[in-house]
């Protein structure tokens, strides 16, 4: 998530509004937080102000000053002021890659994730909720629920899918999840009645072995859970997409799976096979689960003969081009948000530049492959 | 001793290793000392073999219910074929035929024995039967003799059935099966309107193709043949015309020539198909059969040929196609010949001249020559439910199962194969035999192993050049 900082105007409960870059006539101000450059009398009505500029006078609405990049914040987008002068954007306008970040709470304690989870506060829900409210009337073409595990909430999750579902009826919807709590088929019917073919369920499944895949989640009967929930998903006619993170556990077995996925999982819309972001646990237990690209090399390349041959919809993710073998190109995305995404020096001579996933600014430095990249003198695409 | 249930496999020796196949289809070749400890649960947690064959669902852990769903899922998505009652309506539209083929099947009549033709009356109640069956997709395929013969009739046909599906919502499609040598371009530009499907057969170059395939005057067809099929493909396009060949004593040692003849002749694949002991071809079995071990032999070489040859170009073998995707893809494959239950009535009809209604193309040939067990009603005078839910049909069905024959149900290709029970009605008197030494396994089996050992010792290109067959997506294979 984006965030800027600056000063509080004073201790401020927070709050969440739609940015504005330009003054609004005063009926229009209620739910509006304005980016301004300086604070002054015309801010009033406003739901908070963010400014370049001083601090304004105490009469004017809360506001965080002294930010030095405002320019970052955009018309349309929405965002909370906290406090201690943080300005978060929850929500881009225009970004394809916006979410709902609806629970800290899981039910599995993987060793690569990147946000381990907490006990569930109601604020996130709450925020969720008035992040939507304030996106009522306005075009949204893609979204994502994640937490956190969202379908932990139940009846508040269903709830807030059908919402999404109803007030923006075009948008594509992914639900980032461990399916486990899908393996009630009651949830899943009640999910059933409110999702269409715009909602798909991006479900992670990291190994056909039982053991293997429990052990990297780090709770015993997931990879039972969660397997039955995409039977159940895909028997109610629910969209499905399988995510698989490459670890020091399972990438050997990536054939294997491939092929596993085809026997037992060819109903499925999309695989996605899934480099490590090393962040969070992953970073603290990368000497144990981290492996890099340039270690998986035949691996990938034989799971992607395969799913050529199967007709399988593979995408990799997170994977650098020049780490991909050949026959694993075409599957290759550019996959990390682009908040987080960076391109070291080696990859400025390189002509493929422009079609390659990077790295995740937020991966330990010492779990880039540096020394493994060789850029291409010309971009891959023209070459083909 | 690690706990672990062994799921419901079938096996098979293949030297240093066994087949394993499991009851959907899934399969793992294992080696012999591993085998041993599985069976025996005494295969390590952490071995390789023990990973391989919980993914391949032969065993399971604590996921046991889990592994019965997949199997479940894996097993019903297989049977699909089940789901669309009826499919392929065959209509024998004339029973003359202006060729007389040594090995033909059904015993063609003479060219003007008129008698032998389908009546617009009764082809027009064969439709008004066929429409009533629950297949939202139903194909016709028109059948001799040589059906040209009758030519009004199949016009008839087609406008009355293209009506009547109309008002039913169906979608209904045309084959004519022709020895293509009395087509014009006239009947051509009326396939080509109509969106009908040109089905012929092409057994090899000139020499084979005329030592079976003579026109009744006496002579060679294979000139006439070639200068129609150059007309068909001018109307329709040069994929417009499907070839089968069928292989007799004449041709069975001369399977690359034929290969050969076929890419010459701009043919996008082969279809190998066995001679079957119905008709002209039961009364010169001396002449014309083969010892079906023989067959398999000279297939399978044939089929290795054609193997080496795709490096070059895309050139499918259609049976080894059909029985690779049985093998390697969890899907269901339409072969009416080869299911179980057998497809005869459920999956494929075909309607005799007079209006009398088989459950196979074999079983009609059987009543040719003399026998009408087969015979399921008449359009004349039965309704759909008549002959579909007649008491001979439920019997046909149940008593034609691999799953319940014996040994079939211990075969490792069961999955795979099919039941014909009126092959084995016509060999034992008794649509249920023991399968053991039967033509009809004795083929089955031995090309099963032909294609697993073949599997087995596959490099990459091998593999995509299969995978390519299965996907008819030529691109799946680099040629230079």
């Amino acid at each position: 998530m984006k965030e800027l900082h600056g000063t509080p105007s004073s201790f401020f409960e927070p709050f969440t509004g739609i940015v504005a870059t330009s003054k609004r006539p005063f009926h229009k101000r209620v739910d509006t937080i304005l980016a301004t450059g300086k604070m002054d009398i015309s801010c009033l009505g406003y739901l908070g102000c963010v400014t370049s500029g001083g601090k304004g006078a105490f009469f004017l609405p809360n506001h965080v000053h002294g930010v030095a990049n405002l320019e970052e914040l955009h018309e349309g987008d929405i965002a909370r002021l906290d406090a201690d002068g943080r300005v978060s954007v929850l929500w881009e306008r225009g970004s394809k890659q916006n979410s709902f970040f609806l629970t800290e709470a899981c039910n599995c304690r993987c060793v690569m994730c990147p946000q381990p989870p907490r006990k569930h506060d109601e604020r996130h829900v709450r925020e969720a909720v008035r992040v939507l409210d304030l996106l009522r009337g306005q075009n949204v073409d893609h979204v994502c629920l994640t937490g956190g595990e969202p379908t932990l909430l139940g009846d508040v999750f269903v709830d807030f899918l059908a919402r999404c579902v109803a007030e923006h009826p075009n948008a594509c919807i992914e639900i980032l999840t461990n399916g486990k709590p899908l393996a009630n088929r009651e949830l899943v019917a009640k999910i059933a009645e409110v999702a269409t073919t715009n909602v798909c369920f991006c479900v992670s499944l990291h190994s056909d072995i039982d053991t293997i895949h429990d052990r990297i989640v780090g709770a015993k009967g997931s990879c039972q859970a969660t397997q039955n929930a995409i039977y159940n998903l895909s028997e109610y006619g629910i969209p499905v997409e399988i995510r698989h993170v490459l670890t020091r556990w399972n990438y050997k077995r990536l054939p294997a799976f491939v092929d596993h996925l085809f026997n037992y999982f060819p109903f499925c819309d999309h695989y996605a096979l899934m480099g490590m972001e090393v962040c969070g646990l992953a970073a603290k237990n990368a000497d144990d689960i981290h492996v890099g690209p340039h270690e998986y090399v035949a691996e990938l390349g034989e799971a992607s003969r395969m799913a050529r041959r199967y007709g399988l919809p593979v995408s990799i993710y997170n994977v650098p081009l020049c780490l991909c073998p050949e026959e694993a190109r075409p599957y290759a995305r550019q996959s990390i948000s682009t908040w987080k995404n960076f391109y070291p020096e080696t990859c400025e001579a390189c002509g493929s530049k422009r079609e390659c996933a990077g790295f995740f600014t937020t991966s330990t430095r010492e779990a880039l492959p540096l020394d493994f990249l060789k850029p291409f003198p010309k971009t891959l695409s023209t070459e083909a | 001793m690690p706990e672990y249930a062994i799921l419901p496999f079938q096996f098979r020796d293949f030297g240093d290793e066994c087949l394993l196949v499991n009851e959907a289809g899934d399969h793992a070749f294992l080696g012999k000392e591993d085998f041993e400890r599985f069976i025996g649960h005494e295969l390590s947690e952490e071995s390789e073999a023990y990973h391989t064959l919980k993914s391949h669902l032969m065993l399971a852990g604590d996921e046991l219910e889990l592994s019965l769903r997949k199997l479940a899922a894996r097993y019903r998505t297989r049977k699909a074929f089940l789901r669309e009652f009826t499919t392929l309506h065959m209509m024998v539209i004339t029973l003359r035929c202006n060729q007389r083929c040594e090995y033909c099947q059904v015993a063609c009549a003479e060219e003007n024995a008129s008698e032998f033709d389908m009546s617009p009356q009764t082809a027009k109640k064969a439709v008004d039967i066929i429409l009533q069956a629950p297949a939202k997709t139903i194909k016709i395929e028109f059948q001799g003799g040589e059906p040209l013969l009758n030519w009004d009739v199949i016009q008839e046909t087609v406008h009355y059935a293209k009506e009547a599906a109309a008002r039913l919502s169906k979608d209904v499609g045309f084959v004519i099966c022709t020895n293509l040598t009395l087509i014009t371009g006239r009947q051509l530009e009326f396939c080509k309107e109509q969106g009908i499907e040109i089905s012929t057969s092409l057994d090899g170059p000139a020499n084979i193709h005329d030592a079976c395939r003579v026109a009744r005057a006496g002579g060679g067809t294979h000139a006439l043949f070639m200068e129609k099929l150059a007309l068909a493909r001018f109307c329709l396009g040069e994929d417009g015309v499907d070839a089968l060949m069928t292989t007799s004593a004449m041709s069975l040692d001369h399977l690359r020539e034929i290969v050969d003849e076929y890419v010459d002749k701009g043919f996008n694949g082969i279809f190998f198909r066995s001679l079957n002991p119905y008709g002209f071809a039961a009364e010169q079995a001396d002449l014309l059969g083969y010892e079906t071990e023989r067959f398999v032999e000279k297939y399978l070489e044939a089929l290795d040929y054609i193997l080496e040859l795709n490096k070059r170009l895309y050139f499918p073998e259609r049976f080894a196609t059909l029985l690779f995707s049985r093998i390697l893809t969890p899907f269901s494959t339409g072969f009416v010949d080869l299911q179980s239950p057998a497809g005869a009535g459920i999956c494929a009809a075909i309607y005799d001249y007079d209006g009398s209604v088989y459950p196979s193309d074999e079983a009609r040939m059987l009543a040719r020559m003399g026998d009408t067990h087969f015979r399921l009603g008449n359009v004349e005078t039965n309704s759909f439910a008549d002959i579909f839910a007649s008491a001979k049909q439920r019997q046909i069905t149940r008593d034609a199962v691999v799953e319940t024959t014996v040994p079939c149900a211990f075969c490792a290709y069961q999955a795979y194969c099919g039941a014909d029970p009126v092959r084995n009605y016509l060999e034992t008197g008794s649509e249920v035999r023991n399968m053991a030494g039967s033509p009809f396994c004795v083929k089955h089996r031995l090309i099963f192993d032909g294609l697993f050992e073949r599997l087995k010792n596959a490099d990459q290109t091998r593999l995509d050049i299969i995978w390519s067959w299965i996907n008819n997506d030529p691109s799946l294979v680099r040629r230079a």
